[in-house]
């Protein structure tokens, strides 16, 4: 069920329909969490049972970790439950991609055998849930929250169904204090705009500049650079809306519902380092990763080598969260070593220049923003071809441009080169405004009534005309 | 009781809740209002739907072709259904007597599907089809999907088309049941999907700056010769572009498909039932491509035309290897010298049948 198809529309009125009707603090509880289930089995029913188990393992864990002061016991309940989920993630998500490449690496040390054959369906948004479920544990066992006592409220933060498919990945400490208190549904613009916005960023810029990406990338040997060019950044622009699209609508089903989840995006084409990309990208899972993954590995308090071995590999793994297959690896890792540079050229320029300046000229921060981008758009095209031939072609064309900016030989039907052009322009302008201004939907939800009525009758012409003919899911969904 | 819980420690994102200075009543009818505007800006979007059979698009050729059908001379008889070789390479001036004048009725990517809805709508002057259709539609595997796209489907009805019962009963041998729907839809359900006519409006203005080698106006509106590309390509793109398609062809066999036969087969009986002569017409390939068919396939596509299995001898004509690579533009499409090959030989065989 996609947030922005009929079946949710009727699912959100029942849902609200539903809470109107019960009105008890529980109660309304009660009907979260069936409503929730059925959102998440719509795709799949078997792995409603998967969540279920997996939030009764980490509930009776926490309550066990609550209850004892003794470390080894407490090291062996943690050891226990980020096994089991990680088995589990590890079982689902990365055993195919595992035995592939054991087979590979046995077929080059001259071992004979049959390939081996993995069929298992990936339980969509797994990797989110999982890592709700191993804060709330290690959270716990580092004794920054208790472990909560009620199934209930436990079982609804894992599976609130806006953060349960494709994030904001929300930690125990943010949703379950908010689960212990009466919720008020609320409807007022600023939730509207935020859900419209998400619904147009999804619909009408992500779905539309995708068909340029899609057919670029799929031959990328037959276009010339300028044409690689445009299709990487609708691709930046595609995955952005993509994804903050939906977390933007999730953020507005639950505030709605009368519960906060965490921000997850803050203009990261706006950024002018990749440590300041990771603080707007994705936020919840690059906070996710530094807590449980890059501090815990040391950080940076073990020396100048081990910190840069210890951010590549933190990347690295965020990488492979994302996907089993080598892109998304090299993807990681190219960010790892992005995060090394600037370390390594701060810690420098430190030594040689002294403290840098915190306000630097318009230039040189339109210098760094302008770098960064083309840092990041390699990368995007490592996350989008998984083909390493296809890749080399794009990334080659990327970095050595050929001047060539004639397009015969290319068909008559497949040009989309205007139609994206100004989607991408008049999403940059957008995007533009938003970040001089903190957000579109609070600058909407603060002009006079007259204006945001026709902003709106303008998006609503927007939709009927620009909608996507195929449903398209939402890229994260199958990570 | 709860333990007060030490999120300082943890570095999760601040969250700013919206300031609300309203009343929540008031919230909610001002959210109702904006809700209300949305469907209005909606509604206002379907009136567009009033003016999308006059917007320009890469499909407008196929009301330039109903619209010739529809106002028929009664001198026509001769007509040519093919794809953009087709376009290129034949010229129906040419082809023309005096008496007897003939139409090149292809289109960019037409398909025998869409030739096919084309039939229905031949005035009773027209006495010879001619059909043309690429080597690889018939020697090479192929999603059977490609056989009638929904855009191009939903072009036809946007310009006013409805395929009769006989029709449809033709396309179920030439395409798949799904891709059908979109003859079949309500008027509503036909202006939603025609909404690609908007977008492709954006981009054909733009092909007009960027492509200065192709005459759309001519490929939207000739008859007669359409020729939509007017010049040879760069010899450099021209290479990139054959090891493409080589490449594109690595994984798949070529073998006579039964499909195509059988397709072949309908839409020759459904013009023989209407009286007119039905000649297939196997379009040139540009020589250096010759290697992406397997002689097998080729041997058997020579023992398939001999043997009568596309049609009586006299009405096929294979024109694959009619053309040398100078009479090309690019991979596929005949240039001027090409279509005049190519008409000579088609007029060769429509004049002795």
């Amino acid at each position: 069920m996609l947030f922005h198809t009929y079946t949710f529309l009727i699912f959100s009125t029942i849902l609200f329909a539903a809470l109107a009707v019960f009105r008890g603090f529980t109660q309304r509880k009660i009907v979260l969490l069936a409503a929730s289930y059925v959102f998440y089995m719509w795709w799949n029913p078997a792995f409603g049972a998967l969540v279920a188990v997996s939030t009764l393992v980490d509930y009776a864990i926490g309550l066990a970790l609550n209850r004892t002061d003794e470390p080894r016991k407490r090291k062996a309940l943690v050891a226990i439950s980020v096994s089991a989920q990680l088995g589990l993630l590890m079982y689902f998500k990365y055993a195919g991609f595992l035995a592939e490449n054991l087979f590979v690496i046995s077929r080059l040390l001259g071992f004979e055998g049959p390939a081996p054959t993995f069929n298992i369906t990936l339980p969509i948004g797994i990797s989110f849930y999982t890592f709700a479920t191993l804060s709330y544990s290690i959270d716990i066992y580092r004794k920054q929250i208790p472990a909560t006592r009620s199934l209930l409220d436990f079982a609804l933060f894992i599976i609130f169904f806006p953060h349960l498919i494709a994030g904001p990945i929300v930690r125990a400490a943010q949703l379950i204090p908010q689960l212990e208190r009466p919720a008020r549904l609320t409807i007022n613009p600023s939730i509207l705009f935020l859900f419209l916005g998400g619904l147009i960023k999804k619909t009408l810029v992500a779905d539309n500049v995708a068909v340029m990406a899609d057919a670029v990338y799929a031959n990328p040997e037959q276009w010339p650079s300028a044409m690689i060019w445009l299709a990487t950044i609708a691709f930046a622009v595609q995955i952005y809306c993509d994804f903050s699209g939906y977390s933007d609508m999730a953020i507005a089903i639950a505030r709605a519902l009368g519960y906060e989840l965490p921000v997850n995006f803050r203009h990261p084409y706006f950024a002018i380092n990749p440590s300041d990309f990771w603080r707007r990208w994705h936020i919840t899972l690059s906070l996710w990763l530094k807590d449980y993954l890059y501090i815990p590995l040391g950080g940076n308090r073990h020396g100048t080598l081990r910190t840069y071995a210890n951010l590549t590999l933190t990347m690295l793994l965020g990488g492979l969260w994302h996907g089993a297959s080598w892109n998304f690896a090299l993807w990681g890792l190219w960010h790892g070593l992005l995060l090394v540079a600037h370390r390594a050229y701060r810690q420098i320029r430190e030594r040689w220049l002294g403290p840098l300046q915190e306000q630097s000229s318009f230039l040189s921060r339109t210098a760094a923003k302008l770098l960064m981008q083309y840092c990041v758009l390699i990368s995007w095209i490592m996350f989008r071809v998984p083909d390493a031939e296809k890749m080399l072609i794009a990334l080659r064309k990327f970095v050595f441009f050929d001047m060539n900016f004639s397009l015969a030989g290319i068909g008559a039907g497949s040009l989309f080169i205007f139609s994206t052009t100004l989607l991408l322009s008049g999403f940059a302008a957008l995007h533009f405004w938003s970040y001089k201004h903190n957000g579109l939907h609070a600058c909407l939800a603060r002009m006079p009534l007259k204006t945001t009525m026709a902003a709106c009758a303008a998006a609503g012409l927007a939709l009927i005309l620009l909608w996507p003919l195929q449903e398209a899911p939402f890229i994260y969904f199958q990570f | 009781m709860t333990a007060p819980l030490l999120t300082d420690k943890i570095s999760a994102p601040t969250i700013a809740p919206d300031s609300q200075p309203q009343q929540p009543v008031i919230q909610f009818w001002v959210s109702i209002a904006l809700v209300a505007s949305v469907l209005a800006g909606a509604g206002a979007g379907l009136l567009i739907f009033l003016i999308l059979p006059i917007v320009p698009n890469d499909l407008e050729r196929t009301r330039t072709i109903l619209m010739a059908l529809r106002s028929p001379r009664p001198e026509l008889h001769t007509v040519i259904f093919g794809d953009s070789v087709i376009m290129n390479g034949v010229d129906a001036g040419e082809l023309s007597t005096e008496r007897n004048a003939a139409m090149n009725l292809s289109s960019s990517g037409q398909t025998l599907a869409e030739s096919a809805l084309y039939y229905q709508e031949l005035p009773p002057s027209v006495t010879t089809v001619v059909q043309s259709v690429r080597l690889s539609t018939l020697v090479c595997p192929q999603s059977r999907e490609a056989a009638l796209k929904p855009q191009a489907a939903n072009a036809f009805r946007v310009y006013g088309y409805k395929p009769t019962p006989d029709t449809l009963q033709l396309l179920n041998v030439l395409a798949p049941a799904e891709s059908l729907t979109p003859l079949k839809e309500n008027v509503l359900r036909c202006a939603i999907r025609a909404r690609w006519i908007l977008r492709q409006w954006l981009d054909i203005s733009a092909r007009q700056l960027l492509r200065p080698d192709m005459d759309m106006d001519r490929a939207a509106c000739d008859l007669l010769f359409p020729s939509p590309f007017t010049r040879p390509m760069e010899p450099a793109k021209l290479k990139v572009k054959f090891n493409w398609l080589r490449r594109q062809h690595e994984h798949g066999r070529c073998t006579l498909g039964v499909n195509a036969a059988q397709s072949i087969a309908a839409a020759r009986k459904h013009c023989e039932r209407a009286g007119r002569r039905f000649i297939l017409l196997v379009a040139p390939v540009h020589p250096e491509l010759d290697d992406l068919y397997e002689p097998s396939a080729r041997n058997e596509l020579k023992q398939a035309i001999q043997s009568g299995r596309f049609g009586p001898p006299g009405t096929v004509i294979d024109a694959t290897q009619l053309l040398n690579a100078g009479d090309f533009y690019d991979e596929e499409h005949p240039g001027a010298d090409g279509a005049h090959k190519l008409t000579r030989f088609i007029k060769q065989v429509v004049n002795e049948s």
